[in-house]
C-alpha cells in the first residue's frame, strides 16, 4: 500500500483544470494549489503540465507554486513536483516566483500564516 | 448654493496635468455642494483616459449619487465625441450610441468586476485577432498581454474597489505608440499599504515602496508576492516605453529619463496605472536585444 502510494504520479494538466489556455487569475492558482496540495499530503508526486498554456502570470504562480513553500521543504518539493511541457519563458517566471517565494517564507510571520491556513 | 458645477477643460493628455484635472474633478465633486456635475472637455481627451473618467463617473454617480454629464461639443470640436462613440465609452454609460470604428485605432473601452482576469484576458486575444491592436512581434505582443494582465491582476488582487475595473487604450499610429490605461476605485495604494505594512507612508512613499521590487503586502499571509510589478518595470524599461502610476495624492514616472514622483494637491479616489508602450520594429529589435542581455 505504502509502495503503491510512493509511486503515484498526478498529473495535472493545468489547461485542462482551468478550461482555459490561461493561468493568469490568482483563484485558479489557490484551486491549482489545493490539487498539489491534496496529492503532496499523500506522499504522492505531482507532475504540472503546461501542455497548451498560453499566457502565465506571477499572480497565478504566486498561488499556485509559490504557496507551496510556505507548507513544505525545498527539498519535499524538489522530489515530489515536476513541471512538463513549459517553455524556457515559463522556466524563467517559476524560477523567480520559487526564489521569491523562498525569501517571503524566510520571515517568521509569513510561514506562521502559512501553516495556519494549513491547519484550519 | 449653486447645485451644478460645470468642470471644464480644453485638452486632456495623459500627462501629470491631465491627472491633476481627474483628480482636482473627483475633490469638487465629493465636496458636498453640488448635485450635478458637468464635464465638458472642448478640444481633445487620449481616448484611453475614458478608463479614468469612466471610472470617476461610475463612483460619482454609484456613491455620491450625483448626475453626472458630459456636455457635447460642437461644431469641429465634435472629433472627440466621435472617437468616445467608436471606443463604447458613450455607450458603456448610456451617454450616447456605439459607431463603427472606420480607422481601427480605437481599443475600446470596458468595465470589468475585480478577479474577472480570465475574461479581461479573452478581450485582449480579441483585440489582438481583429488586429485591433497594432501588429507587434510576437514576442513583444505576448509581453505586453503579459504586464496587462499582471496590472489588472494587481488591482483585482489589492483595490478592494467596489466600481470595478475600467480599461482603456489607444493606438496612436504616427508615433508608434500604445497607452492602455487600467484604473480601479479601490483604496489606493497609501491606504492599501500603511494598512497592511502598519507604516505611515504618504501617498508618494507608498508608491515607491510598491515599485521597489523586493516588497510585497502580502506579508503575513499564505500567498507570496512583489513579483509582477518587478516584471512590468523591467518590461517598460526594455520597450523604452513610459509607466505612469496615479494613487491617492502622488503621482509616480517611469520612462526613459529615469523615476519621478510628485505630490498632488488633490486626492485621486483609486488607482490609475498608464502603460505607454513603443509598438514599432526599432523599439522592439531594442527590447529584444535587452531580452536576449538578461537572459
Amino acid at each position: 500500500m505504502n509502495q503503491r502510494q510512493e509511486n503515484t504520479t498526478h498529473i495535472i494538466q493545468l489547461a485542462e483544470v482551468i478550461g482555459l489556455p490561461f493561468c493568469v487569475s490568482q483563484d485558479d492558482g489557490n484551486a491549482i494549489f489545493s490539487s498539489i496540495e491534496a496529492a503532496l499530503d499523500t506522499g504522492d508526486r505531482v507532475q504540472v503540465s503546461f501542455r497548451n498554456v498560453e499566457t502565465v502570470i506571477s499572480a497565478f504562480l504566486n498561488a499556485a507554486i509559490g504557496q507551496l513553500y510556505g507548507r513544505y521543504t525545498r527539498e519535499f518539493i524538489a522530489q515530489h513536483i515536476s513541471y512538463t511541457e513549459t517553455t524556457p519563458e515559463i522556466d524563467e517566471m517559476i524560477e523567480n516566483v520559487v526564489t521569491a517565494a523562498i525569501d517571503f517564507f524566510k520571515s517568521p510571520k509569513n510561514a506562521t500564516a502559512a501553516q495556519d491556513m494549513a491547519f484550519d | 448654493m449653486p447645485d451644478i458645477y460645470t468642470q471644464q477643460t480644453r485638452l486632456l493628455k495623459s500627462s501629470l496635468e491631465g491627472y491633476r484635472w481627474f483628480s482636482n474633478l473627483w475633490n469638487v465633486a465629493s465636496s458636498g455642494k453640488y448635485k450635478q456635475i458637468n464635464i465638458e472637455i472642448t478640444g481633445f481627451m487620449d481616448a484611453n483616459l475614458s478608463a479614468v473618467l469612466g471610472g470617476l463617473v461610475t463612483r460619482m454617480r454609484s456613491e455620491l449619487y450625483l448626475d453626472v454629464n458630459l456636455i457635447r461639443p460642437i461644431g469641429k470640436d465634435g472629433s472627440l465625441w466621435n472617437v468616445l462613440q467608436k471606443n463604447g465609452f458613450l455607450e458603456s454609460l448610456h451617454i450616447d450610441s456605439r459607431t463603427r470604428d472606420t480607422y481601427g485605432t480605437t481599443i475600446p473601452y470596458d468595465r470589468y468586476e475585480p478577479r474577472f482576469e480570465n475574461n479581461f484576458m479573452k478581450s485582449i486575444l480579441t483585440l489582438e485577432s481583429k488586429q485591433i491592436l497594432p501588429a507587434m512581434s510576437e514576442e513583444l505582443k505576448r509581453e505586453f498581454r503579459k504586464n496587462l494582465l499582471e496590472v489588472f491582476s494587481n488591482a483585482s488582487i489589492h483595490s478592494q474597489t467596489k466600481y470595478g475595473i475600467h480599461v482603456c487604450g489607444q493606438h496612436f499610429p504616427r508615433q508608434h505608440q500604445i497607452e492602455f490605461t487600467i484604473c480601479d476605485m479601490g483604496v489606493g495604494i497609501r491606504q492599501h499599504v500603511n494598512a497592511k505594512m502598519g507604516t505611515g507612508f504618504t501617498a508618494a512613499q507608498a508608491i515607491v515602496w510598491v515599485m521597489d521590487g523586493r516588497n510585497t503586502t502580502k506579508i503575513g499571509g499564505p500567498i507570496p508576492g512583489g513579483i509582477g510589478l518587478k516584471l512590468l518595470r523591467e518590461f517598460i524599461s526594455h520597450n523604452q516605453g513610459k509607466l505612469q502610476i496615479i494613487s491617492d495624492a502622488a503621482y509616480w514616472e517611469l520612462s526613459n529619463v529615469g523615476t519621478r514622483v510628485v505630490e498632488l494637491p488633490d486626492i485621486f479616489p483609486g488607482t490609475i496605472v498608464n502603460l505607454e508602450i513603443k509598438s514599432n520594429a526599432i523599439d522592439h529589435k531594442h527590447y529584444r536585444l535587452a531580452q536576449q542581455v538578461t537572459q
